[in-house]
């Protein structure tokens, strides 16, 4: 029965010519919901690579599975069948301990919500994962100061998230996620609470990660002019990936995009 | 495929915690706040009961060396004039220390030796068991067994054949057993019968004895004798067989002394006198008068001083009116000498041959005079031994009064301190009504389960409480993990949380529940509370609590802590 519910799998590799390593790879990942009596396949088995370095958009309207994928490859959930590489090791293997582990120094997480802590300083966030890490805290707030530099907080290190305004917020979320030198950062809507002009600093910001630190970055998104800075895209529907569209094709469907989406 | 360079995620040290911690209970101080408040309560009651059981005990404690100079003087009372039952007598014998006062004295009575007093020491342990068995049946059970037999009676009763054989017949109808086995109990009972005549040896010899201490002790109450005689004279109680240790004779005359001079304080009340004018001194009418209100008055050198003045001036009113008697008579055979020599004198003049009738008249006049005179002592003559009636009536109530000011003073502070020992003693009485002393810290088995309950209570509201702050803090949380904290850190987290406000819940509650304590031992003890008070169990017991308030918080934040590390790291993506 599962084999038989594989529909409208896209073909998983984008580009064969691929000299980078790949650095997340999903095996026939599944994952099933089970409600009292019904179950919600959510996954129905997705087959997918994402390269080192690559900055991907991740696509589909609401209860298309986009969010279960996504925690999928972001360790915070386990599949139901099937397998998550997150550089080369099978997430589903890991215990709890291996997958804060995993979680503190090789993914980073940005929220549509920032999620910062409240009664905590803007360095204080910053530190945090470090503090789990268990780096210093003397190193920890000097490097808390440079990645504070780097998204352009560096005078702000002492505010409270209440004092700051929610671009500021997202891009001490942002440092915040660098902490450890992720090799991944999974990003959940980061603009979807801003407004377009900070959003904008945001994307900047993403793409000079991007670029600068060869940070992969993997994004669920609706916004168009992140669309457009991608690498690919994976359009998710209905459990699966329906389409992955290359750079190059970005450009001309920029217009189908919006007729993709039903919000 | 590579090999796994994923590690165990490093654990936070204490410090990181804690500091975590603090930085999160100051955000949230309100929730914190009630947290704290439902620990303090909990604590605070378990201090409160616990001090409070602490006090009475050391006041109950400390009452019985204030009370034991009396009760021994009341003790020695009872001796020499109440001879005791059988029942009494099986009391003693049962719990009698061998070699002791009591086993010299009932050696001397019976003219026993120390086996045959062995022996009625194990007889009278039995009897006891016994007599709890006996005791605990009622009138429809016993009635068949022993006919109307009760008491020591009962083992009389049992001695003939035939009510023996009915005994047997009729016991295996009962529902409660014998203490022993029916053997045992037939020879105890004809270990009963032969020492008998040992009991009533020694009943006998301290009725003999009891008898000679009366002629030694005379008219007056013993209290009047232990107050007023020598040491030695006492002491001769020592040849009718009572064992009186030498220290004890002080305290005893000390004590008998010191009731002696109250009552000797009271009695000047019957005197009318005294009575009137210590309602004119303290503002009051005479019915008002009581004991209380003389002794207040009389606690002080002032108004011992009077009380002194008025009671010599009441013994001085007899013989002043005995003088006045003495002077009247003396006026009036005077008066009469008069009386005689002028009606000499009269028959004289009027026999002579030419009466000077100016002579005359001056003798008659004279005459008449003393006549007159005469007539007016014999009235004050006819009214003064009423008034001496009176007086003497007055003084006898205060004719022992023999002591000063200073002995006044010490007899009103002896009478005060009684009263407030009363006070306290029936305080204690009430406190510990229910109250069993073995029982853990001196706790009733009500206590213990109105203490019990508390925690319960205290720990479903810490646990709501934390519940709350879990709920709130789904997000911070699931970020949390998401960052890399593992499961560990965040129950560790909250159970650190828990334990900080249960101290800061405990110290509270602890100094709350010691001044609580504290009062209501003052309210119930007065001042025996504090000059008793326990500190350093006190201290002891504050600790206790302050351990117990942490260690509730634990308890009750691991149900909290456990949803909030079992929380999926997803819950962070959650929009509300």
């Amino acid at each position: 029965m599962e084999e038989s519910t594989t529909t409208s799998t896209a073909p998983a590799t984008g580009r064969p010519d691929e000299e980078k390593p790949v650095i997340i790879r999903t095996r026939d990942l599944k994952k099933h919901y089970i409600m009292g009596e019904v179950t919600t396949k959510a996954l129905r088995g997705i087959d997918s690579e994402v390269h080192r370095g690559e900055f991907i958009s991740i696509l589909g309207p609401s209860g298309s599975g986009k969010s279960t994928f996504f925690n999928m490859i972001g360790g915070l959930d386990s599949p139901t069948a099937g397998r998550v590489f997150i550089d080369e090791v099978d997430v589903a293997q890991l215990n709890a301990v291996e997958l804060a582990f995993l979680r503190c120094r090789k993914i980073g997480y940005i929220f549509q919500t920032y999620n910062l802590v409240q009664y905590m300083t803007c360095i204080e966030n910053v530190t945090v994962p470090m503090a789990f890490a268990g780096v210093d805290p003397d190193e920890a707030r000097e490097r808390g100061m440079r990645l504070l530099d780097l998204v352009g907080l560096k005078e702000r290190w002492f505010h409270k998230p209440i004092e700051m305004s929610g671009g500021q917020q997202q891009r001490t979320a942002i440092a915040r996620s660098m902490a450890n030198n992720p090799m991944i950062l999974l990003c959940d809507e980061p603009t979807g609470n801003l407004d377009l002009k900070t959003g904008q600093e945001i994307h900047e910001l993403l793409v000079r990660l991007n670029k600068e630190h060869g940070v992969t970055i993997l994004c669920v998104t609706h916004d168009h002019r992140l669309i457009k800075l991608s690498d690919r895209i994976f359009w998710i529907r209905d459990g699966g990936i329906e389409r992955i569209a290359e750079q190059h094709e970005i450009q001309v469907e920029t217009g189908a995009i919006g007729g993709e989406e039903h919000e | 495929m590579k090999q796994i360079d994923v590690k165990n995620q490093k654990r936070l040290s204490m410090k990181r915690c804690f500091d975590l911690v603090i930085s999160g209970v100051q955000f949230r101080l309100f929730r914190a706040a009630i947290t704290v408040a439902i620990v303090a309560l909990a604590v605070a009651f378990l201090m409160t009961m616990l001090t409070e059981s602490l006090t009475a005990r050391e006041v109950a404690r400390a009452m019985e060396t204030e009370t034991a100079p009396r009760e021994l003087l009341l003790y020695w009372v009872d001796r020499v004039t109440n001879p005791m039952g059988p029942a009494e007598l099986t009391d003693e014998l049962a719990a009698i220390d061998v070699g002791g006062p009591r086993w010299r004295e009932f050696a001397t009575w019976g003219s026993l030796r120390d086996e045959q007093l062995t022996t009625l020491k194990d007889v009278a342990q039995s009897q006891l068991e016994y007599r709890e068995f006996f005791s605990g049946l009622d009138e429809g059970e016993i009635r068949p067994l022993v006919g109307r037999a009760r008491g020591h009676r009962i083992y009389e009763h049992l001695q003939t054949g035939e009510n023996w054989e009915r005994f047997v017949t009729e016991l295996p109808n009962l529902n409660t057993q014998l203490p022993t086995s029916q053997a045992e109990f037939e020879s105890f009972l004809s270990d009963w019968k032969d020492t008998q005549p040992l009991r009533q040896a020694i009943i006998a010899g301290q009725s003999q004895a009891i008898a000679k201490a009366e002629e030694v002790i005379g008219d007056p109450a013993p209290t009047e004798f232990f107050a007023t005689a020598e040491p030695e004279t006492i002491l001769q109680l020592e040849t009718f067989g009572y064992v009186l240790p030498k220290d004890s004779v002080e305290t005893i005359r000390e004590q008998a002394g010191l009731v002696r001079h109250v009552r000797l304080i009271e009695r000047t009340l019957m005197v009318g006198v005294i009575k009137n004018r210590l309602a004119g001194e303290r503002n009051a009418a005479t019915a008002e008068v009581t004991a209380d209100m003389l002794f207040d008055h009389v606690d002080g050198s002032t108004g011992a001083e009077w009380l002194v003045e008025q009671v010599t001036y009441v013994r001085q009113q007899p013989i002043e009116i005995r003088q006045r008697i003495e002077n009247v008579k003396a006026e009036l055979a005077k008066q009469r000498e008069i009386i005689t020599d002028k009606q000499e004198t009269l028959a004289e003049l009027q026999a002579a041959d030419d009466p000077d009738e100016q002579e005359i008249a001056s003798t008659k006049e004279r005459l008449a005079a003393a006549r007159q005179a005469a007539a007016g002592a014999q009235r004050k003559l006819n009214k003064l031994p009423k008034e001496l009636a009176a007086a003497e009536a007055d003084a006898q109530p205060v004719a022992a009064f023999d002591i000063g000011a200073e002995r006044i003073v010490t007899a009103a502070d002896y009478r005060e301190d009684q009263k407030s020992l009363r006070d306290v003693e029936s305080s204690i009485v009430a406190a510990t009504v229910g109250t069993s002393a073995s029982g853990f810290l001196g706790f009733s088995t009500r206590t213990m389960w109105l203490v019990i309950v508390s925690f319960v209570v205290c720990v479903v509201g810490i646990a709501n409480a934390m519940l709350m702050s879990v709920t709130e803090r789904f997000r911070e949380i699931a970020t949390m993990k998401c960052l890399g904290a593992t499961d560990g850190f965040i129950m560790i987290n909250f159970i650190l949380e828990s334990c900080m406000q249960g101290l800061a819940g405990g110290l509270i509650g602890t100094v709350l529940g010691l001044l609580l304590g504290l009062l209501r031992g003052w309210a119930g003890y007065g001042f025996m509370a504090l000059s008793n008070f326990p500190l350093s169990q006190v201290l002891a017991i504050g600790g206790v609590s302050l351990v117990m308030g942490i260690v509730l918080s634990a308890i009750a934040a691991v149900y909290p802590a456990w949803v909030a590390a079992r929380l999926a790291p997803m819950e962070a993506m959650r929009i509300e």
